[in-house]
C-alpha cells in the first residue's frame, strides 16, 4: 500500500544505461525519492559506457552486495540475460525500465509508452516536416539498445501505411549515446545524403547532437525531431524561420518513469506484486497500474502516452524536466 | 645449509638400508629428468595448447566463413538466375513500354512463374518477390494465391531497403532484418538479397528482385563454428548492424562493433585478445565473400585455459602414474636384490649364537650376491672344518698327554725305584736310600704337576736327569748321561715330559739291550732358523729299518711299552705344531740311535690347549724362573 513500508535495512538499485546521461538523470531522480520516501536505501549504478559488458559487470557487484532489488534499463535485450537470472535466482526483484531485456531476464518490464504510440508519433513528426515526401534518417544511439530497436521497428511498422509512400528511409547511424560521435554521425548524415530532408532521433544524446549539427549546416534546410529532454533543447525547439531546427519533439516524464519503476522494485520486494499480467498496484499519490502483456511476451507496466513537446509547451517543460 | 644435506647425503650412503636407498636411487633417476623436462616444456607446452586451440578456431572459422559464403551465395545465384533469364529482360527490358508487357506470351510468364516458385525450397530460401514498377500491373495476375510473387513496388518504397537502393548506385544488397519491412519480416523471411532490375543506364529501377532467406539456416551454420563452451559467433555487416548470431545472449554479452575488431585484429582471420569483464575474449573476423558481411568468432580465454589446464592436469595425472610405476617397480627390483644380501646377513648373525651354518639357497644365481652365498658357504665349511680339526686336535692333545702322564705313572718304573731303594735300605745304605727317595720324589713332583703345559729346557733337563739318575741307582751307574745345550737355550719352552719317554726308550731298548749294558747319552741342542733342534744319541743296539719305520707311526708290537710313549710324544708335538715338527729317528744297528726332536721357538701356543695355568713361582720352569747354567751332567 502507499504509507511508509518497513523498509529500512533493504537496498534498491537502479542501473542506467550509461552515465553523463541528462535523460537517465532524471530518471534516477524520480526513483530515489520514491525509494528514500519509503524508507529504503537507494542505490544508483550508472555505466561508463553503453554495453552490455559494463552492465554485467555492476549487476555481478550488486549480486555480491545481496540487494534485494534491481531496476536496470537494458543495454543489451539478450546479453543480460545470464546475469539478471543469477540476480532473480539469488532472490533479488528484477525489472526493467526504458528499456527493455527479454521476457526471461526481469520480472516486469516498466515502459514509457506503448511502442506502437511512440513509432506512430515519431512517424508523423517525420512525415509532417518532411511535408509528405523525401528523404529521412535515424540517428540512434547503438545497434544493440533495445528501446531503440523497438522504436525503430514501431516506426517501420507504423511506415507502411500507404500515406508514407513517398518517404524514403536512406540511413540509420549511431551515435552510441556519445555526444562528440553523435555529432560525427549527424555530419555524416548531412554529408552522404544531400537531399535528406528529416533526422529523427530518438535518444536525447542523438536529438541534441543532430540539432546542434544541423544548426551549424547554414546552407541545409533539415529538421530534426525525436525523443529529447526539454531543458537541454529547448534552444533548438522552435520555427524553421527563427533559425530552429527542430519544430517539435516527443517524450514523457522521465522522472515519473523513475519513479514508477521505484514503486514496482517497492512492490515487487514486499511481494504485492510477481510480475504476473494482470496484477495491480498503487503508488503514495494513489495512481493505480496494471500489468498487462509486452510485445515480447513478457509483463509491463505502462507509465502513459508520449508528450508531445513544442514551441508552445517548451517553456513550461524546460523548467520541469 | 650444507650441514643437514651433508648429513643427509652421509646417512643415505652410510646408514640408509639398501632396499630404500636402491628405492630412492631408482626414484631420483626416473623422477629429474622428468621433472626437467616438465619445466622446460611447462611454457612452451602451455602456449602450444593455446595456439593449437586457435589455429583449429581459425581453421573451423576459415571453413564457417566458406559455408555461410555458399549458403548466401544460393540467394544471390537465385536473384541473378532471375535477372539474367530471357523473361526478366524481355519483361523488363524497356521503360513502360505497355505493350512490350502486353506482348510477352502469357505462358511465358507462366513458366517464369513456376520457375521462379521452384527455387523456393523452405529451407534456405524462404520466399521470392518481385516488386514491379507502375507499369507492369499486368504481372499480378499471374500470382497463384499461396506465393504471391509479383508485387507493386509502391508498397516497398518506405522500407530501409528501398530507400538505401534508391539513393545509392549499388545493384544489390544482402539485408538484414533491419533493412526489411516488419510485414516482410513475418511473411517473406527475415534475411534478404534484393537486386535491381534497371529499366537501362541511368534510367530508373523496372523492378526489384528479392529472395528472402532463412535466418535460422544461416545461425546453424554459425553454431557449427561453436567448438569451444561459451564461445559464440556472429554475423555483422559493414555498418556493424548485427545479422545473425549463434547465441542471442553470449552474442550480446560480447558484443563489439566491426570497426573496433577490425582495428584489434589488423587482419582477417587473426585472433587476439580483448578484455572483457575478468577475463580475456580471443576475437577474429572473416569476410564472407561477395558481400558486406562479415563473421564474428568470440572465445573467452577462460575456456581456452581451462581446456589448457585439463590437458595439463592430463599430463599432471599421467605423469603421477608414471611415477608410481617407478616407484614400484624400484621398490620390487631393490626388494630381490636386498632380500638375498639380508637373509646372508641374517645368517652371518646366526655365527654370533651358534657355529656357522650354510645358507641354502633356494636356487643358484649367478650374480654377485650368488657368489657371495657361495664363498660365503665355501667358507662356512672352511671354517667348520678348521674348527672340528681344533676340536679333534685338542681332544687328541688331551688325550696324548694323558697317556703321557699316565705312562709316567709307569708302575714298573716305580716297583723298580722303590724296590731299589728297599735294596738299600735292607743293605743299609742310608744315604744312597734317602738320595734315591729325595730324586724320585723330585722326579715325580716334576712329572705330575699340575703346573704349565711347556716349561723351560732348564727344567726338562731337570726331569730327565733325574730319570736317568734313579736308573743309574738301579743299574749301578751303567748309563752316562750327557748334555750339551747353550746357555741361551736354556730358557727355551718345550712342552713337558717330551725327553723323558726317548730317554727311557733310549735306555731300555738301546742301552740295555747291549751284553755289557751300559753306555751313554748324550742331549745337544742347537737354533735352525725359528725352530729349536734338540737331539738325543745314544750308542745302544740302534734299531733295525723296519722298527725305525714303525717307531713314529705306532704300529707294531712294543715288548716294554715305551715305543707307545714315543709315538705319544712325536704326536704330541705333532698336534702342538704341526707336522713338519716332532721327533725324528736315525739309527745305525749295533751303534746307536739319535733322536732329533724338532720345535719352534715360540712354543707359546701351547698354552691355548690346556685350560689349567700355573702360577706357582716355586716350581722350576714355571714363568719368570731363569735359566740354569752351564752343562749339566748326570751320573
Amino acid at each position: 500500500m502507499g504509507c511508509s513500508r518497513k523498509d529500512e535495512g533493504r537496498t534498491y538499485a537502479i542501473v542506467t544505461k550509461s552515465a553523463q546521461n541528462e535523460y537517465n538523470d532524471l530518471i534516477v531522480q524520480g526513483f530515489k525519492e520514491v525509494i528514500e520516501e519509503e524508507g529504503g536505501s537507494c542505490l544508483v549504478e550508472q555505466p561508463e559506457s553503453a554495453t552490455a559488458e559494463s552492465q554485467i559487470r555492476i549487476v555481478e557487484e550488486l549480486i555480491q552486495r545481496e540487494v534485494d532489488a534491481i531496476a536496470i534499463a537494458a543495454n543489451d535485450s539478450d546479453g543480460l540475460e545470464k546475469v539478471l537470472a543469477e540476480a532473480m535466482e539469488k532472490g533479488i526483484q528484477v525489472s526493467t525500465f526504458d528499456s527493455d531485456s527479454n521476457a526471461k531476464s526481469r520480472k516486469v518490464f516498466v515502459n514509457q509508452a506503448l511502442e506502437e504510440e511512440v513509432g506512430k508519433v515519431l512517424m508523423e513528426a517525420v512525415y509532417d516536416m518532411a511535408e509528405q515526401e523525401g528523404q529521412w534518417a535515424i540517428l540512434s544511439s547503438t545497434s544493440q539498445a533495445a528501446n531503440q530497436n523497438v522504436w525503430i521497428n514501431a516506426m517501420k511498422a507504423e511506415v507502411e501505411k500507404e500515406k508514407y509512400r513517398d518517404m524514403r528511409l536512406v540511413d540509420i547511424v549511431y551515435g552510441n549515446d556519445d555526444y562528440e560521435v553523435s555529432v560525427k554521425a549527424a555530419e555524416k548524415l548531412l554529408k552522404e545524403h544531400p537531399d535528406l530532408k528529416v533526422i529523427c532521433s530518438p535518444t536525447a544524446v542523438g536529438i541534441k547532437a543532430a540539432c546542434q549539427v544541423v544548426s551549424q549546416a547554414a546552407d541545409r534546410e533539415v529538421k530534426v525531431t525525436g525523443l529529447g529532454i526539454p531543458s537541454d533543447i529547448a534552444e533548438y525547439v522552435g520555427n524553421q524561420e527563427e533559425g530552429k531546427p527542430c519544430p517539435y519533439l516527443y517524450l514523457w516524464n522521465p522522472r515519473e518513469m523513475g519513479r514508477l519503476s521505484a514503486y514496482v522494485s517497492l512492490n515487487l520486494v514486499d511481494g504485492t506484486i510477481s510480475g504476473e499480467v494482470g496484477e495491480t498496484f498503487t503508488t503514495a499519490h494513489n495512481e493505480e497500474f496494471v500489468i498487462t502483456q509486452s510485445t515480447n511476451k513478457g509483463s509491463q507496466v505502462v507509465l502513459g502516452e508520449p508528450l508531445y513537446i513544442g514551441p508552445d509547451n517548451i517553456a513550461y517543460w524546460k523548467e520541469k524536466l | 645449509m650444507i650441514g643437514p644435506f651433508r648429513k643427509m647425503t652421509k646417512y643415505y650412503t652410510d646408514d640408509m638400508g639398501l632396499r630404500k636407498k636402491l628405492t630412492i636411487s631408482h626414484l631420483v633417476v626416473v623422477i629429474i629428468p622428468l621433472i626437467l623436462v616438465s619445466i622446460f616444456l611447462y611454457s612452451s607446452f602451455y602456449d602450444m595448447v593455446i595456439k593449437n586451440m586457435i589455429a583449429s578456431e581459425q581453421t573451423l572459422s576459415v571453413q564457417t566463413s566458406d559455408t555461410l559464403k555458399a549458403t548466401i551465395s544460393q540467394a544471390a545465384y537465385a536473384a541473378n538466375s532471375i535477372l539474367d533469364s530471357q523473361v526478366t529482360r524481355e519483361l523488363f527490358g524497356e521503360e513502360g513500354d505497355l505493350s512490350v508487357v502486353e506482348s510477352v506470351d502469357g505462358q511465358k510468364i507462366v513458366n517464369y512463374y513456376q520457375t521462379i516458385l521452384a527455387m523456393i525450397d523452405g529451407e534456405l530460401i524462404t520466399d521470392i518477390r518481385i516488386y514491379y514498377d507502375a507499369p507492369y500491373t499486368r504481372l499480378s495476375d499471374f500470382n497463384m494465391l499461396e506465393t504471391p510473387v509479383f508485387q507493386p513496388l509502391e508498397k516497398m518504397t518506405s522500407s530501409y531497403w528501398y530507400g538505401i537502393l534508391s539513393t545509392t548506385a549499388d545493384s544489390a544488397l544482402f539485408c538484414p532484418s533491419l533493412y526489411l519491412s516488419l510485414t516482410e519480416i513475418r511473411e517473406n523471411g527475415e534475411l534478404a538479397y534484393i537486386t535491381r532490375v534497371p529499366y537501362g543506364e541511368g534510367k530508373g529501377d523496372a523492378a526489384f528482385i528479392a529472395v528472402y532467406f532463412s535466418k535460422d539456416k544461416i545461425q546453424n551454420i554459425l553454431s557449427q563454428n561453436i567448438t569451444v563452451n561459451d564461445s559464440a559467433a556472429y554475423i555483422l555487416n559493414e555498418k556493424s548492424t548485427l545479422i545473425a548470431a549463434s547465441d542471442a545472449a553470449l552474442t550480446g554479452e560480447y558484443f563489439t562493433e566491426l570497426d573496433r575488431i577490425k582495428e584489434l585484429t589488423q587482419t582477417e582471420n587473426n585472433f587476439v585478445t580483448a578484455p572483457f569483464l575478468e577475463q580475456k575474449l580471443y576475437l577474429g573476423y572473416h569476410v564472407i565473400d561477395n558481400s558486406d558481411w562479415y563473421m564474428i568468432s568470440v572465445i573467452p580465454s577462460s575456456t581456452v585455459m581451462q581446456k589448457g589446464k585439463v590437458l595439463i592436469f592430463e599430463f599432471l595425472g599421467l605423469y603421477l602414474v608414471v611415477v608410481i610405476l617407478a616407484f614400484i617397480v624400484a621398490y620390487r627390483l631393490s626388494g630381490s636384490i636386498v632380500k638375498r644380501i639380508s637373509a646372508v646377513v641374517k645368517q652371518m648373525q646366526k655365527v654370533k649364537l651358534n657355529r656357522p651354518e650354510r645358507i641354502q639357497a633356494v636356487q643358484e644365481t649367478q650374480d654377485e650376491i650368488g657368489g657371495l652365498v657361495h664363498t660365503y658357504n665355501y667358507m662356512t665349511d672352511e671354517i667348520n672344518t678348521l674348527m672340528e680339526q681344533q676340536e679333534r686336535t685338542a681332544k687328541e692333545l688331551r688325550l696324548t698327554e694323558f697317556a703321557a702322564l699316565q705312562a709316567q705313572i709307569n708302575p714298573h718304573f716305580l716297583y723298580n725305584s722303590l724296590d731299589m731303594i728297599n735294596w738299600h735300605t735292607q743293605k743299609g745304605e742310608k744315604e744312597e736310600a734317602a738320595k734315591a727317595i729325595q730324586a724320585l720324589s723330585k722326579f715325580y713332583k716334576l712329572t705330575l704337576s699340575k703346573k704349565n703345559a711347556a716349561v723351560t729346557m732348564a727344567v726338562e733337563l731337570e726331569h730327565v736327569s733325574l730319570y736317568v739318575e734313579l736308573q743309574n741307582m738301579r743299574y749301578d751307574d751303567k748309563i752316562e748321561l750327557l748334555i750339551d745345550i747353550p746357555p741361551d737355550m736354556l730358557g727355551c719352552m718345550i712342552p713337558r715330559l717330551t725327553f723323558q719317554p726317548i730317554v727311557e726308550n733310549a735306555i731300555l731298548h738301546g742301552i740295555m739291550r747291549k751284553p755289557e749294558k751300559e753306555g751313554n747319552i748324550v742331549i745337544t741342542g742347537w737354533r735352525e732358523g725359528t725352530d729349536l733342534v734338540y737331539l738325543i744319541s745314544d750308542d745302544g743296539v740302534g734299531m733295525e729299518q723296519e722298527v725305525l719305520n714303525q717307531i713314529l707311526t705306532g704300529e707294531g708290537k712294543s715288548s716294554k711299552g715305551t715305543r707307545i710313549g714315543v709315538y705319544n710324544t712325536h704326536r704330541r708335538l705333532q698336534l702342538l705344531y704341526g707336522e713338519s715338527y716332532g721327533l725324528t729317528y736315525e739309527s745305525t744297528v749295533h751303534q746307536g740311535t739319535d733322536v732329533y726332536i724338532r720345535i719352534p721357538e715360540m712354543g707359546a701356543d701351547y698354552e691355548e690347549y690346556h685350560t689349567m695355568e700355573s702360577t706357582d713361582s716355586s716350581l722350576p720352569g714355571s714363568s719368570g724362573d731363569a735359566a740354569d747354567n752351564g752343562m749339566q751332567q748326570e751320573r
